[in-house]
């Protein structure tokens, strides 16, 4: 029975921790600009609070260099806060399908090459 | 001095490391050096991923100025991207090109990913150099440096790193007609971040 219990108790945690990722919760949207001066370019950038969630629970973590490799860095971001573990973090979402996570002093970053459709303009 | 053969670099000052899991087809003409900057703190997490296959260049500069050559100079790798709009970035193009590289960038309803696709398709008909380079007609030369996510900034290029990259140019100069206009940072010519070779000279 206690056996049991423990493999329920995994596999909660697991479901949880879908794709790799640690429960995000998008508290608040904060600010949406550029960074390249890219006005124009980046003018109906925007997403609300669930759209923000869809991304992060879609995307995967990382590293800087597949960053580098394999995806587009766009001048165009999103900010705002989230909890993570039930401790704030911030978090940025970029036009290019990437995105930055700072938690408890680090920066996680993270992909997502299936969140077009979420990355589009407003207009 | 080098010796060029059969696609590889021959001389001391560089160590051959092919991997044939990032080469793609025959590259059949060089127009064009585009320098990178790996975004890892040492050519062994490059090296792994490039075992792995998927993207690469042809050369890497390590931390101590080591100059590996990563795949062959008669096959194509993919290290560039997305390519922008010369016609866009430079305004030096007919008022109809840079009409329809604006359209295609800000065309409404589009997701940012699909634009820059679009753009890019579009470049890819053009022929260099009135499009910025692609894979199918270039060079990379990855050099080894970290990404600091939280200043976002790339890390400087060393000394030593630089002077294998100048003489690593040089040998290219010898043996392919690219002279110093066709030498690019790779946020030039893709959407990459800013600071990436930023602090690369030859």
């Amino acid at each position: 029975m206690r056996i049991k219990w423990i493999f329920i108790s995994i596999f909660l945690v697991s479901c949880s921790y879908s794709n790799g990722l640690p429960d995000i919760a998008i508290i608040s949207v904060d600010q949406s600009g550029t960074d390249q001066n890219k006005i124009e370019f980046c003018s109906d950038f925007d997403m609300d609070k669930e759209t923000a969630q869809a991304f992060f629970k879609q995307a995967k973590i990382i590293t800087t260099l597949e960053m580098h490799s394999e995806y587009s860095y766009l001048p165009c971001f999103v900010k705002g806060k989230c909890l993570r573990k039930n401790i704030s973090c911030s978090w940025e979402i970029r036009a290019g399908g990437t995105a930055y996570l700072e938690f408890d002093g680090k920066t996680v970053a993270y992909g997502c090459k299936s969140c077009s459709e979420q990355l589009i303009g407003n207009n | 001095m080098s010796k060029l053969v059969n696609g590889i670099l021959v001389s001391e000052k560089i160590t051959p490391k092919i991997f044939i899991n990032i080469e793609k087809g025959r590259l059949i003409k060089i127009n064009a050096i585009i320098i990178h900057q790996t975004g890892a703190a040492t050519a062994k997490h490059t090296f792994n991923s490039y075992e792995k296959g998927g993207n690469g260049a042809h050369f890497l500069v390590d931390k101590e100025g080591v100059i590996y050559q990563t795949a062959h100079l008669t096959k194509k790798t993919h290290h560039i991207g997305k390519i922008k709009s010369k016609c866009f970035e430079s305004g030096h193009c007919s008022k109809e090109e840079l009409k329809k590289a604006t359209d295609i960038l800000y065309e409404k309803g589009k997701s940012y990913p699909s634009r820059i696709l679009n753009l890019h398709k579009s470049e890819k008909k053009k022929n260099y150099p009135v499009r910025y380079p692609t894979n199918d007609d270039s060079v990379g030369i990855e050099i080894v440096g970290a990404f600091n996510k939280a200043i976002k900034k790339y890390e400087a290029v060393s000394k030593i790193q630089n002077d294998s990259l100048k003489w690593l140019i040089d040998q290219l100069h010898c043996h392919y007609a690219v002279t110093e206009l066709n030498i690019y940072r790779h946020p030039e010519i893709s959407y990459k971040q800013a600071s990436e070779a930023s602090s690369a000279a030859w």
